[in-house]
């Protein structure tokens, strides 16, 4: 008797607050990117430009050294969102370890579809080798989008927080294809961060989402 | 991909609700509902238990001990390197005939070393064909162990040659050269490859330190002459090819012989002190272009290229990583040796690019580089008395289902993938 009274609760409490387990939010961290690359000017071939360790040296080991002429790309893939959601929320967090002065990183919807073998001159290479519209994604609403989704703002080291909701929203709706994020910098600024690979940066995208 | 991810931990799946959590019971609840989450991406992607199955193009040869393999397509050789614990011969060669069928029996070689170092063993590391010569390069090692800083070593060490450079023309195979001696060059190794590019240019060579610091690895690349041995400079490259041998070992017992080009040091990010060495597998990704295996990734090295001369892509799980390459899709495949972890780049003319990629086999061991066989379908890895056979899709990522074909092995190290003959080279311990 006791124990259906305790199963009976556990299902009242659980319908009862049915309402509140509609929101959901998930973290995406950089280990859920299924693509990404930090491109260079100063090496337009190279997918992983990011971290100079001596001079002719690259390496995604351990840390991200970026300057002006560098862009991080970066994409998200969204399939662990349920079907038949609406994204009420989704915010993204870049930690840094170093900034040199004020720094920002502007953040730009990818359009133009990149992938394998990506770099400033190529938005990829294999099957075969394909420009940006422009070098380095620069092409305003041909590699990327016009609009700046977002902008993370640094005048220290430490983590800063973007609204990045309607891009989500965009992707997740199909409203536009998911090609990912660009990051580029002010020119002459410099930030640090940790390395995606293997597995260090904390970059974290939070969606928070509830059925239609 | 998703589903293969569905076994994984909810672990970084967080789940808030907009109100507070009422109970325990309703947290309980929540976990449940989340039990069939999915997953992060560089978690490795858990393959299936494997089932029984074949292998069409699997050819079995009977060569116990052995450790390491080479194909020479061209002169029609097969070679097998063998433990430091087998003392029969240290390589031993089978001729092979126009389908790839080789002999009944091998042809034994044994390694020379200084008279000094006797009591310890020497091992071949690594074996390489000439791609157009019949020649076979091997590099051995010696059981003394490395350490950083160096222990006192046995005076003869310092005249102990790790390259060794056959002529296969003749029978019984004749000694060319033997180089590569003194504090440039690592010993005491568990890993390490050779490379002899496609043009038969060059002769890319393992292990190799800075002399000044003992923990900062690199590795190297000889230029061949016409014959196949590392050119001389100008004025003794225009002797005959005897005399060209004999001032080889004039130099080598001279001075230490360096490789004409050898990496940038850089004992932090990619080549930190590994029991493995340097140069954990070639393979040439285009003309001056080869990607090596490395104790933290992968290693693209373009000695002729100022400006990226080592790029390197770190994976996650570190250590002695044995390297295969596709051979019409970019993908790059390095097993973790002795470990049930499988990685997957990318690459394009040398290139890394994109996301690393692991997958885990629960409880395999994976013994051998990866081998892609069956016209770019099926990905084939030595183990423990078995070969462990992945199917891949068509952009070379492993599919969830695995086979393992049994094998008479404990420990599967030598197997290697010959395209020209179709045929899986692998070796076994008796006859079937």
């Amino acid at each position: 008797m006791k124990r259906t009274i305790w199963i009976g609760g556990v299902m009242l409490a659980w319908l009862a607050s049915a309402g509140s387990l509609k929101a959901r939010t998930i973290t995406l961290t950089a280990d859920d990117c299924d693509q990404a690359a930090v491109i260079s000017s100063e090496n337009p071939r190279l997918s992983w430009s990011g971290y100079m360790p001596a001079p002719g040296i690259y390496s995604t080991y351990t840390q991200m050294n970026l300057y002006g002429h560098h862009a991080i790309l970066v994409r998200f893939p969204l399939d662990k969102i349920p079907k038949d959601q609406r994204i009420t929320k989704a915010e993204w967090t870049i930690p840094t370890s170093y900034v040199a002065g004020k720094a920002q990183f502007n953040v730009h919807r990818l359009l133009a579809e990149w992938g394998t073998g990506v770099c400033h001159q190529y938005r990829q290479t294999f099957p075969k080798k394909l420009e940006w519209t422009t070098a380095g994604a620069k092409g305003v609403a041909s590699d990327r989008a016009n609009q700046v989704s977002a902008v993370f703002r640094y005048d220290k080291a430490g983590t800063q927080t973007v609204d990045v909701t309607q891009d989500i929203e965009l992707w997740y709706t199909g409203a536009v294809p998911n090609r990912g994020w660009i990051l580029s910098l002010e020119p002459d600024t410099a930030i640090y961060l940790s390395s995606p690979y293997p597995g260090g940066a904390d970059w974290k995208l939070q969606i928070t989402f509830e059925p239609k | 991909m998703p589903a293969l991810r569905s076994e994984d931990s909810a672990s970084r799946l967080t789940m808030d609700d907009e109100t507070t959590m009422s109970s325990r019971v309703y947290f309980f609840v929540v976990l449940v509902l989340l039990a069939g989450s999915s997953v992060p991406g560089q978690e490795p992607i858990k393959l299936s238990e494997p089932k029984i199955g074949k292998i069409a193009c699997l050819t079995p040869v009977t060569a116990p001990s052995a450790r390491c393999i080479a194909i020479g397509e061209t002169a029609g050789w097969l070679a097998f390197g063998r433990d430091k614990a087998f003392a029969d011969a240290h390589v031993s060669l089978f001729k092979l005939d126009a389908k790839g069928n080789p002999a009944a029996h091998s042809i034994p070689l044994k390694l020379p070393r200084p008279a000094g170092l006797v009591k310890l063993a020497n091992y071949p590391l690594a074996l390489a064909f000439h791609p157009k010569l019949p020649v076979l390069y091997v590099w051995q090692d010696i059981a003394q162990q490395y350490t950083n800083p160096e222990q006192p070593q046995p005076p003869d060490l310092k005249n102990f040659d790790h390259l060794h450079i056959y002529s296969l023309a003749k029978e019984p195979p004749e000694l060319l050269a033997s180089l590569c001696r003194g504090p440039d060059y690592l010993y005491g190794m568990l890993g390490g490859s050779l490379l002899a590019d496609a043009a038969g240019a060059n002769l890319y060579v393992p292990n190799m330190k800075d002399p000044k610091n003992a923990g900062s690895l690199r590795f190297g690349r000889f230029h061949l002459d016409e014959a196949g041995l590392p050119k001389l400079d100008a004025k003794d490259a225009a002797l005959p090819l005897p005399a060209r041998i004999k001032r080889l070992a004039e130099l080598n017992a001279a001075k230490p012989l360096l490789p004409h080009q050898m990496t940038l040091l850089d004992y932090v990010t990619l080549f930190p002190l590994s029991p493995a060495g340097s140069g954990m597998g070639f393979f040439e990704a285009a003309p001056n272009v080869v990607i090596a295996g490395g104790h933290t990734g992968l290693i693209s090295w373009r000695p002729d290229d100022k400006r990226v001369t080592l790029s390197g892509l770190a994976f996650r799980n570190h250590g002695h990583q044995l390297v295969g390459v596709h051979p019409q899709l970019p993908a790059v495949y390095a097993a973790l040796f002795n470990t049930d972890l499988l990685t997957r780049a990318e690459q394009v003319e040398g290139y890394l690019t994109l996301v690393p990629r692991t997958y885990k086999l629960p409880e395999a061991n994976f013994l051998s580089q990866p081998a892609v066989i069956e016209k770019g379908k099926r990905l084939a890895i030595g183990g423990r008395y078995r070969i462990y056979v992945l199917n891949l899709d068509d952009k070379g990522q492993c599919l969830p289902e695995v086979a393992q074909v049994p094998l008479m092995n404990p420990s599967v190290q030598a197997l290697a993938y010959s395209q020209r003959f179709d045929r899986l080279y692998v070796s076994i311990e008796v006859s079937k």
